[in-house]
């Protein structure tokens, strides 16, 4: 009995413990499968034919249509710099470095993968419709309330993701001999 | 038979993994929610359709980009060859095509064209290429699937010209009668 017992609690517990497993992997992104730069996280083989098992999880569980990685790439960041959960109920300051790129946008979802509706009827910013900087960079508010230069406004349900999409980067001979990406854009909080 | 605590636990972690790696496995064949099976409820094979059109307040997919207007066909080339035609405005405007399991097998955008229009051959595994025609051919992997036509837009005025760029967009199958078999 005492064999019979165990061996129940030994199937659930792996069970819960597979599941729980894949859930983390599929929602944060597994180290395998993504990279991170300043918080921003990207699927390696996102919209490759061969791309790995956790990357065709995510694309099938989630149900994106990912852009080839030839024609433009996808940054995901669910925490600002701080490493603090991004909240509606927050404002934050998105500040981008001259972008490396030859087009990019930057756009706000919920949990979902859905745009917040809001009355200005504005979900994204992008190369040709952000206030550039004298510098070159750009400065992003994602706020409820209005804000200063480029605001993205935002619901109030809660948890949300930006999402920052960059076609055609441009690396300079350093990025390539290094082997590093594009700088990314920082993202701050500045109340709640 | 008695078993240690430790060959319990690592019994469980081995069992736990098992679980995992099978989940990641079954979940992109398991799914509901894939971009396939959203695409299928919402269009007719061999037809190019706007999204914008799809949409009526629900996004087709998740992560949806809203600065960018999409053209989608559902292209089927069981029968015979699928032609997909349309122009260019921008470089960053682009085309991809994916397999029933949302799978990206060819891309371009106008960085890597010479001219506007754009024209596309998609042969099933027992077609041939027509030789009088000039579009480009690509044997597809799998009989069904989606080709995606996206047009990021700046302003108002280039998403009114989008949109009838767009609309201009041909997804057509050729008929039986016309199809060159191995």
């Amino acid at each position: 009995m005492t064999f019979f017992l165990r061996f129940v609690v030994f199937v659930l517990i792996a069970i819960m413990l597979g599941l729980g497993l894949t859930s983390l992997s599929l929602s944060t992104g597994s180290a395998l499968a993504t990279k991170s730069e300043r918080g921003w996280k990207s699927w390696k083989n996102a919209g490759h034919v061969d791309a790995d098992p956790y990357t065709r999880a995510y694309i099938a569980k989630t149900g994106q249509l990912p852009f080839p990685p030839q024609i433009a790439q996808t940054y995901y960041a669910l925490y600002d710099n701080a490493h603090r959960r991004l909240h509606t109920s927050c404002t934050y300051l998105i500040e981008g470095p001259p972008v490396e790129a030859k087009w990019w946008t930057l756009a706000v979802y919920d949990y979902n993968g859905k745009i917040f509706e809001n009355p200005v009827q504005r979900y994204s910013f992008n190369a040709e419709s952000a206030m550039v900087r004298f510098e070159g960079g750009f400065h992003i508010y994602v706020s409820q309330t209005p804000q200063p230069e480029n605001w993205l406004p935002i619901g109030s349900q809660g948890p949300f993701i930006l999402v920052y999409r960059l076609y055609r980067k441009t690396f300079t001979d350093e990025q390539v001999a290094k082997k590093i990406d594009v700088p990314m854009p920082m993202i701050k909080r500045v109340d709640c | 038979m008695k078993i240690s605590s430790f060959t319990w636990a690592l019994a469980t972690l081995v069992l736990a993994f098992i679980v995992h790696i099978s989940m990641v496995l079954a979940i992109p064949h398991l799914s509901e929610n894939d971009a396939w099976r959203r695409l299928l409820n919402n269009t007719k094979p061999n037809q190019m359709q706007i999204i914008e059109n799809l949409q009526k307040g629900n996004q087709l997919w998740a992560f949806h980009a809203p600065d960018i207007k999409y053209a989608v066909c559902r292209y089927d080339v069981t029968r015979a060859p699928v032609h997909i035609n349309f122009q260019i405005l921008r470089a960053y405007w682009s085309i991809a095509l994916y397999d029933d399991e949302g799978r990206n097998f060819y891309a371009a955008d106008g960085f890597d064209l010479l001219r506007r229009e754009m024209s596309l051959q998609l042969l099933g595994p027992d077609d041939i290429k027509d030789n009088t025609s000039t579009a480009l051919p690509i044997s597809v992997p799998s009989e069904q699937g989606i080709a995606v036509i996206r047009a990021p837009i700046d302003n108002q005025v280039m998403e009114k010209n989008a949109l009838e760029n767009l609309k201009e967009a041909t997804c057509t199958q050729l008929p039986e009668a016309k199809r060159i078999k191995r």
